[in-house]
This record gives structure tokens, sequence and C-alpha cells, in this order.
């Protein structure tokens, strides 16, 4: 029986065909990754 | 020297065939609104290295698309990128023993293209990339890295650094060893 909590707020993560809610380990490693990206490159108006 | 240019009903002969360069592995349409993507059965022992695409669709904001080898994020990951502006404004970044590359594609509510290559993820060997990105106006430039592991992938994912992807086709081709 799964453990995990499910809710329809989670992001959602794609496996091949497969899109389901992530499991509680899935959050938080992907959650470790956004915290740790790098930051947008710079951005300014288009000159033309 | 000339290349063959085949017709229907053709016999293929074996030397034209096994000169082909570049081969279609897999081929995965993206879903609506999801964080991330893993790709499997991309890479074998078939060939060495690799070209990724993914075209066709879009990011829920502007964001960063990363890259990383497997279904998983861990450490390990190395890279720098050179990207400038429209404006001329250069910018440099690096990713220094990251959980993933962080510049493999950036893209826009209208318009995304991840375009990167991968040498050696399925070989017991470091893993490299090279990637290429456009976002139209705001950051044109490149990135490459190495993965300093020596696993033998099989899989890899996407995931913009935030926000979701939504849409188009991403292909795996192999290129012939």
């Amino acid at each position: 029986m799964s453990m995990d909590t499910e809710t329809n707020n989670r992001p959602k993560i794609q496996i091949d065909d497969l899109i389901r809610e992530m499991t509680d380990e899935e959050l938080a490693a992907y959650e470790a990754l956004q915290a740790d990206a790098s930051p947008l490159p710079n951005t300014t108006s288009d000159p033309s | 020297m000339t290349y063959p240019v085949f017709a229907t009903g053709d016999v293929l002969p074996a030397s034209d065939m096994n000169a082909i360069g570049l081969w279609l592995v897999k081929s995965q349409a993206v879903g609506s609104g999801v964080s991330s993507v893993t790709v499997t059965g991309a890479f074998s022992s078939s060939f060495d290295n690799y070209k990724i695409v993914w075209t066709g669709g879009a990011l829920s904001t502007t964001a960063l698309v990363q890259v990383y080898m497997g279904a998983s994020t861990a450490s390990q990951y190395y890279g720098g990128r050179v990207s400038v502006n429209t404006s001329a404004t250069a910018a440099f970044a690096a990713d220094n023993n990251a959980g993933a590359w962080s510049f493999a594609g950036v893209g826009n509510v209208d318009w995304t293209v991840v375009s990167f290559e991968l040498y050696n993820p399925n070989r017991a060997d470091e893993t490299g990339i090279h990637a290429q990105y456009f976002e139209r106006t705001n950051a044109l430039g490149i990135y490459t890295g190495y993965l300093a592991n020596s696993t033998q992938y099989t899989s890899f994912s996407l995931a913009p650094n935030t926000g979701t992807m939504t849409g188009g086709t991403i292909r795996v081709y192999g290129y012939r060893n």
C-alpha cells in the first residue's frame, strides 16, 4: 500500500507515456533541484 | 564520392544502410503541465554518442531546461555556459558539483527549443554534454559539461527550473559508431 500523500497540487512527473503526481521522494529531490538551480540568463528588451 | 538516393522498391545494400550516420532511437511526446519528463530506453551499447532535441512544445513561464541522467537528481554535474542577448550583453555561469546540467535549454510560453548532445552516456565513463540554447532575444548561448561518475545510463530527464513543460516531442538520435 502506498504511503505517499497524494494531493491535486503536487507537481506532475512524466515517465515515458505515464504521467502522475510525484511521490514524496521524487518531490523532495525535485524541490532540492529547483532550490539549487542557476538563475535565468540576463534579459533585455528586443532592440529592434 | 556519390551517395545513394533510394526509391520505392529499391534493394537496400547493407553497405549503404550501415553507412547511415544518425538513427532515431526514441520519440517521446511531452504531456501537459508536467514538471519533468524522463525518457527511458534512450541509451544502449549500440551507440556511444547521441543527439537529443525537444521542439514543438512550450514552458509555462520563461525558464531554464535542466538535464540529468536517469530518473533522479544527484550531484557531480559540472559545466559552464556562455550566453549573449541581442543587445550583445554577455553572461556567464557554471554548475559546480550540481544536481543537474542547468542550461540544456531555455524557453518561454511561446517557443522552446532544447538541443544537446550526450557523449558516452551508456559507457562506463564520464558522460559529457554539449548544448546550444535559444530564448529569442534574451539568451543565446552554449553550454558544455560533464558528469563525474562512470555510471552506464539508459535514460535521461528534462525539467524546467521553474514551472512546467507542455507538448512537443523529444527525439533521441544515435550517432553510428
